[in-house]
């Protein structure tokens, strides 16, 4: 189990996360929605440690995340961190020294499945290429926990829908896939729970199941607990008024 | 023999595990899901369909409850199509569409009579122009 307790993260005056607790398990397909600066990105980089909070925790099974156990969690930063000069094929031998569970069977049919070109220096690649290329590296790190920052940036719907049923077809039971993405009418039958970031705030955290007991759309859960949210801000600047 | 899927077209108003299970009713009424027939595995339907496998797992658990399959260890899941399942499929399907069509005329100020006039006149009809 991989646990955020409390986290909480300043960018000078800017509250970037507010005290978020949350619990990603194996088998889960996560989507991490909100909008643009809620806390995304800065939740996926607190759990790596590229980002130190300023309170709160990451563990993994109970470990604090070092060296020990941090091929156990793969990223896709969609900030394109690989080497620029090297192609694709030198990057698997690279991976393939760095992380002891490399899945090798799974880079190359994925790398066949978006059809990128095995002697390309990575440079070279289109942004979408990019893209699909660090999603590669993440799903065959060989991790129990992958992470994927808008890992769809880049490719059109057609492709969008294949990888859809490309990662429902490779990602083993034991495996958690944490995504974040704008993209949900699109996403909202792939995964199995969503969380809901807000200013830096957690507001919602449901699974679809749940969702499909209450007979609810993931897009009216989220209006809902939007308003909710919107409500008591008005709440509070009316004691504050008094 | 395999049940096939690939026509469900998957709609955004009604819960997808639903959508499944009316799936495997309409084949089976349909003759074309026979007694002993094979569901796909879960992770060819849930990769099918796109959608995520604890929503196929939540149709198949309720499919196996209503005794409409039967799920072996290995996890192949057979279709029961016995007579007593396709009357009450049947039953079944039959009263949700008879109760979406009465909510529909009373709400637009039909009698039962006046409905049941409305069955009768379109009973054999067959797609011509209405008059």
């Amino acid at each position: 189990m991989l646990k955020c307790e409390n986290i909480y993260k300043k960018y000078g005056s800017v509250v970037a996360l507010d005290d978020v607790s949350l619990e990603f398990r194996p088998g889960e397909i996560v989507g991490l929605l909100g909008e643009n600066g809620a806390g995304k990105t800065t939740l996926m980089k607190t759990i790596l440690s590229y980002i130190r909070p300023n309170k709160g925790r990451v563990t993994l099974d109970g470990e604090k995340i070092g060296p020990n156990n941090i091929d156990r969690i793969a990223f896709a930063t969609s900030e394109h961190s690989f080497f620029g000069g090297l192609d694709a094929l030198e990057h698997k031998a690279f991976y393939h020294m760095q992380f002891e569970r490399f899945n090798e069977k799974r880079f190359d049919s994925l790398l066949e499945f978006f059809e990128l070109p095995k002697k390309t220096k990575i440079k070279n690649f289109s942004t979408g290429q990019k893209n699909q290329f660090e999603v590669i590296l993440a799903l065959s790190q060989g991790a129990d926990y992958i992470l994927m920052d808008e890992p769809f940036a880049g490719n059109d719907i057609f492709n969008r829908e294949d990888f859809y049923k490309v990662l429902l077809g490779i990602l083993d039971d034991n495996e958690c896939l944490i995504l974040s993405t704008h993209l949900i009418e699109e996403i909202k039958n792939f995964i199995s729970r969503a969380v809901l970031l807000h200013k830096g705030q957690l507001i919602g955290d449901v699974t679809t199941l749940e969702l499909d007991d209450k007979n609810i759309d993931l897009m009216e859960y989220m209006r809902k607990q939007y308003s909710y949210r919107s409500d008591r801000v008005i709440e509070t600047l009316m004691k504050n008024e008094k | 023999m395999v049940v096939d899927f690939s026509k469900l077209e998957l709609n955004k108003l009604i819960p997808i595990y639903l959508q499944i299970i009316r799936h495997v009713k309409m084949e089976i009424l349909a003759g074309n899901a026979q007694d002993g027939f094979e569901m796909p595995s879960r992770r060819v339907l849930s990769t099918l369909l796109s959608v995520n496998p604890n929503t196929v797992q939540k149709a198949y658990k309720q499919m196996e409850e209503e005794g409409l399959i039967i799920s072996y260890p290995g996890s192949k899941s057979i279709v029961v199509a016995n007579e007593e399942n396709i009357i009450r499929i049947r039953q079944e399907l039959i009263s949700d569409e008879v109760l979406s069509f009465i909510k529909s005329a009373r709400a637009m100020g039909f009698t039962l009579d006046q409905a049941k006039n409305v069955l009768d006149k379109y009973w054999d009809y067959k797609g011509k122009e209405v008059d």
